[in-house]
């Protein structure tokens, strides 16, 4: 097997292949992972009380992963800052089930030393967006439907699909949620990484149509092995995709690359309202959840945590408008547009679309893509040649 | 990769767990009654961190300052571990001697309970029963005689009840807000969320506050920035509005209000211009706030100690029932004359019946109910007469017994609370840390918090829902239901106090609260989010919004009730001319022995500080940061100042959470006749620079 190359995956466990909403390659993955040893520890996503509640799991026992079998669409932990707060990457081998978004940070984090990339295999999972749950909660029963009896739910193309106890499917045409303000996550609608190429393994079921399956990208030489190691053990068994099965899937992907490109359009363009941000920013109440759930913060002393007057002051509330903004800042370039900012903002400020918008900013001054390659150099702490050379005073996009 | 990089190793204090049996464990925030969910988590038994719950109804995986730090108290070096008698570290079993001792013999009058805000109903409930059953006495009290005792003699001939009547999910599917007396963005941020959900959705919010505070900041689109206390003529003149410009709802005050004619008679003589001058708020303020209130769908008053703490709290609290009654907006999801009960058992204790007048379930202290309770708990003999009030018990008994209350910094004139407390024969506290109050003690009881026990309590909107044990106590506190029983089974009440679990208890309180009656903890464990009471029974849903077929008063309709602007208790004069309010942060809680002993809490805001205008500081030779010496007829105080234009000329506001610059210690103990609350939000002071000599 090389990198880059695609396969159609079946796990060769019957009840795995039940449960699985695709293949069960995932699952099979993990659970090889495990047993041979090859990791010490899972992080995957289990249902908790019911199908909106997603909780992290660690998980040891290889029996153990075929609990979090599915993909959930209403649970988005801060996988990254998790796996970053609580597991040592440096003395233990982890696998980890990731989305884009979580795949960029953890490149990301491994860049500053605060994970070990070396002994994180990222399984990564396609993804078409997910939901913060209440909303979707509060309309379920705004139209009569107990919400707490959805057994399953999906997003296909432009429909979100939900499967309820006893036969009964709803369906919601996801741009009409999305113009009312509900529907998938902000950061979702905006994200330009639909395949999660920057990990070790790609998984999902686009371009198959229906065909029980995943299909597999293998992306990284860690990928290639293990995945090599499962099918040549027995543990997935696999054949070729075809020419009309890989070009669906490059459609798909293009088809949620350049809605993203439009989403983003409209949410950076303020065109009218020049102090929008700031009149945002103001309602802040200083909960730090923002610098609490970030991958990329890690500073430990944080310079939020500083008494500065009229810039970050401690005990007064609301906090000047700096509060917000220097935590921004301080991670532009880095910003991985996991949308976990704005889903704890205790003032409900947008904050994920100033965060992104500033990335995109950096990304164009310095030519830097965060969270896709490990090789390239954090911005602002590595100069490379080019840059040296350059004797203007300009701030030129340099390439790297 | 990792030599390459500046060297930054993984932080060591987290990285020894080798062997990761980490759990994620829901839970609910200890703090307020927004009531927000999060999770814990949780390695071999000992919590390590804690995560967003994204899932849970209230707060949607969102939390205040306050609830991102909320475990790393548990495990503080200066928790309670060991019963303490007379300083000294001592045994549970010669702990309970000695109290079984003392306790035996007193007099239902020298006795007390000062019960807690924080203790779980299944505690609070065997509080009570132990007052009543063992020491024969009503004197039992807790810390909503100093918030919504005004709530219950304002609402409870209004509307016969003082709870709150929406659930808080409900809040904005308002169209008019209006916040009277709370500052909510900092005490209820996680309701103050649906607030601003609400106003950007359209939503007019009108805000009743002397100062500029974040929640006018945040949320204001009229701020009536009235004179401290002179709330009930504000109130009255919006009625007054409202009545002569016709916005009135006729068909629901027909249809379920009594007295209207007596109101439209004692209206039509205030005088707007005379509110003008006293309340020094611009009528058109008063008149806009009145017409977007009755011409809204739906109308929410949200109201907490800005309108209780004072001597005339039941008063103001029976003009915003007035302003409901007369709009119509009560009875419907999303309206209300709203109480905000701050603390987690503010609510729950008192449904549990600690409180002087009231058995569990609200019935009176009267002969019948005390024949009632025998009956249901096998008892004879029990105290048929309503007890003291909690200054009372303060002041005159002799023998107390405190739970998870610290009156050194929560009750008005802490110099005299002082000696009060000095002087008692025999004083038990039990408490998580060594308080204020814990200092003065005979007995102190290490007593388990939070997530270090089972029970349940009962949320600003009614909602029950059940806290799950996570970790262990430290040391040898116990549960506060487990002390209170042993100190019963010591004085030869085993019999009467036989219980194995918080279930057991929760089961007793299902048979003597008929509004608990229909939810259990197999009901609760099956939620997301609690029960609303009244729940009557197992398959009843429980009811977020209250009366909205009737009323609970004894002829089903709402009372209108006339009420005269009386002035405060102590105004301002030559020798103390300025005019102190005292109130909240949102860093810290209360008396703050939890929030000062939290890092990154206490270290936003270690010490109180007195707020001022400028041009008051500028006559004083004052500058910002500087101290000042603060005086009161009761006291004094050397606090920082703080500069600022979010108060008025003459008024001065000092936050109470703190131990050394005690806000307390100026406060007046004067009271509201109608229900013993006294006026923390008044009192006179002067103020001087600190002499540098």
């Amino acid at each position: 097997m090389k990198t880059g190359e695609l396969y159609i995956g079946i796990s060769s466990e019957k009840q795995i292949v039940e449960k699985a909403e695709n293949g069960g390659v995932v699952t099979s993955l993990l659970k090889y992972a495990l047993k041979s040893k090859l990791v010490d520890t899972a992080v995957a996503v289990k249902k908790g009380k019911n199908r909106y509640e997603g909780i992290l799991s660690f998980i040891t026992e290889p029996e153990e992963v075929e609990e979090c079998t599915g993909s959930f669409h209403f649970a988005t932990p801060g996988i990254a800052k998790n796996v970053k707060k609580y597991l040592d990457t440096y003395n233990k081998k982890i696998a980890v089930v990731c989305k884009s978004c979580d795949a960029r940070a953890l490149i990301e984090l491994a860049k500053i030393g605060q994970v070990n990339i070396e002994n994180i295999i990222m399984i990564g999972v396609n993804c078409s967006g997910t939901l913060a749950p209440i909303p979707t909660i509060n309309i379920l029963t705004e139209s009569g439907i107990d919400p707490y009896t959805l057994i399953c739910e999906d997003i296909d193309e432009d429909k979100l699909i939900l499967e309820f106890d006893g036969d009964t499917q709803k369906i919601f045409r996801l741009n009409e949620l999305e113009e009312k303000g509900l529907g998938r996550r902000k950061n979702c609608q905006r994200c330009e990484y639909p395949i999660p190429q920057m990990a070790d393994i790609a998984c999902g079921k686009w371009g198959l149509n229906g065909e029980k399956g995943t299909f597999v990208e293998l992306c990284s030489t860690k990928g290639k092995v293990l995945f090599e190691k499962a099918v040549s053990n027995g543990i997935i068994e696999i054949k070729t995709p075809s020419k009309e099965q890989i070009k669906r899937r490059k459609q798909e992907e293009n088809k949620r690359i350049d809605s993203a490109k439009a989403r983003q359009k409209a949410d950076f363009a303020r065109p009218e309202d020049k102090f929008y941000w700031l009149s945002q920013i103001q309602a802040c109440i200083k909960c730090y959840g923002c610098r609490d759930v970030c991958p990329l913060c890690h500073c430990k002393r944080c310079v939020l945590e500083r008494d500065i007057p009229e810039t970050v002051e401690k005990g007064v509330i609301p906090p000047p408008p700096t509060f917000g903004m220097i935590r921004l800042f301080h991670v532009a370039c880095y910003c991985v547009n996991c949308g976990q900012c704005e889903d704890v903002c205790s003032a409900d400020i947008p904050i994920s679309a100033l965060a992104h918008y500033l990335s995109k900013q950096a990304t164009e001054l310095f030519d830097y893509e965060s969270g896709v390659n490990m090789d390239v150099r954090l911005p602002l702490s590595a100069v490379p040649e080019a840059e040296r050379a350059n004797k203007s005073t300009e701030l030129k996009a340099i390439k790297r | 990769m990792a030599k390459e990089t500046i060297g930054l190793q993984a932080d060591p204090h987290l990285k020894s767990q080798t062997q990761p049996e980490i759990k994620y464990r829901p839970t609910v925030c200890p703090y307020c009654t927004s009531g927000c969910g999060l999770y814990l988590v949780v390695q071999n038994g000992r919590i390590i961190g804690q995560e967003p719950m994204k899932s849970y109804p209230t707060n949607e995986g969102k939390l205040c300052i306050k609830g991102n730090n909320t475990y790393k108290l548990l495990s503080h070096p200066e928790r309670l571990t060991e019963p303490l008698i007379k300083g000294k570290k001592s045994s549970w079993e010669d702990a309970f001697k000695l109290i079984a001792e003392k306790f035996d013999g007193v007099s239902s009058e020298d006795f007390g309970i000062i019960g807690s805000g924080k203790t779980s109903n299944e505690e609070g409930y065997i509080l009570q029963k132990f007052a009543r059953v063992v020491m024969k006495t009503n004197n039992i009290e807790y810390c909503a005689r100093f918030c919504h005792s005004a709530t219950v003699a304002g609402l409870g001939p209004a509307v016969g009840g003082g709870v709150m009547q929406t659930s808080q999910l409900h809040i904005d599917q308002a169209d008019c807000i209006f916040l009277a007396g709370v500052n909510i963005q900092e005490n209820f941020p996680g309701i103050a969320r649906r607030v601003r959900r609400a106003k950007n959705n359209g939503t007019k919010v009108i805000v009743l506050d002397p100062r500029v505070t974040a929640t006018v900041k945040n949320l204001a689109d009229i701020h009536l920035q009235l004179r401290p206390g002179t709330d009930a003529a504000v109130l009255n003149a919006m009625i007054k509005v409202i009545m002569d410009e016709g916005l009135e709802n006729e068909q629901f005050i027909k249809a379920r209000t009594v007295d209207y004619e007596g109101l439209k008679a004692f209206v039509s003589n205030i005088d707007l211009e005379e509110v003008q001058k006293i309340t020094s708020v611009s009528l058109d303020e008063i008149r806009a706030s009145a017409v977007a209130f009755a011409k809204a769908t739906k109308g929410c008053i949200l109201y907490d100690e800005g309108i209780t703490q004072h001597i005339t709290g039941s008063d103001n609290v029976k003009l915003l029932a007035n302003l409901v009654l007369l709009t119509g907006h009560i009875g419907k999801p999303g309206t209300g004359v709203n109480p905000m009960r701050g603390q987690i058992s503010g609510e729950g204790s008192g449904d549990m019946g600690c409180v002087n007048v009231f058995y569990p379930g609200f019935r009176r202290v009267n002969k019948e109910t005390a024949e009632h309770f025998q009956r249901l708990w096998g008892v004879e003999n029990l105290p048929s007469k309503p007890g003291k009030t909690f200054m009372d018990i303060i002041n005159t008994c002799k023998s107390v017994y405190m739970v998870g209350v610290n009156p050194m910094i929560s009750a008005p004139d802490s110099n005299n609370v002082r000696k009060s407390l000095e002087e008692m024969d025999f004083l038990v506290v039990e408490d998580i840390f060594m308080t204020e109050t814990a200092e003065l003690a005979d007995v102190v009881l290490p007593a388990a918090n939070w997530v270090e026990r089972e029970g349940t309590h009962t949320g600003i909107d009614r909602r029950v829902y059940k806290i799950n044990k996570i970790v262990e106590p430290p040391g040898q506190a116990k549960q506060d239901w487990w002390i209170t029983m042993n100190i019963a089974k010591q004085m030869g009440f085993s019999d009467k106090f036989n219980y194995n679990s918080s279930k057991d208890i929760f089961e007793e309180i299902r048979t003597c609260i008929p509004q608990y009656a229909g939810i259990s903890y197999k009901r609760l464990d099956k939620t997301i989010g609690g029960i609303y009471w009244p729940c009557p029974s197992e398959d009843h849903p429980g009811t977020p919004t209250m009366f909205t077929e009737k009323f609970n008063t004894p002829d089903g309709k709402g009372h209108f009730q006339s009420v005269e602007y009386k002035p405060p208790a102590e105004p301002s004069d030559r020798e103390y001319p300025f005019i102190l309010t005292t109130g909240r942060v949102i860093f810290h809680y209360h008396t703050g022995s939890m929030t000062r002993r939290t890092d990154n809490l206490y270290s936003e805001m270690p010490e109180a500080f007195i707020q001022i205008h400028p041009e008051d500081a500028r006559e004083l030779k004052i500058s910002n940061g500087e101290k000042a010496i603060v005086k009161s007829r009761r006291g004094q105080l050397e606090i920082k100042t703080r500069i600022s234009l979010d108060i008025i000329r003459g008024v001065v506001f000092i936050p109470f959470h703190f131990g050394k610059t005690n806000a307390n210690i100026l406060t007046n103990p004067e009271f509201d006749p109608a229900c013993k609350m006294p006026e923390f939000k008044i009192c006179a002071v002067n103020i001087e620079k600190v002499d540098e000599k």
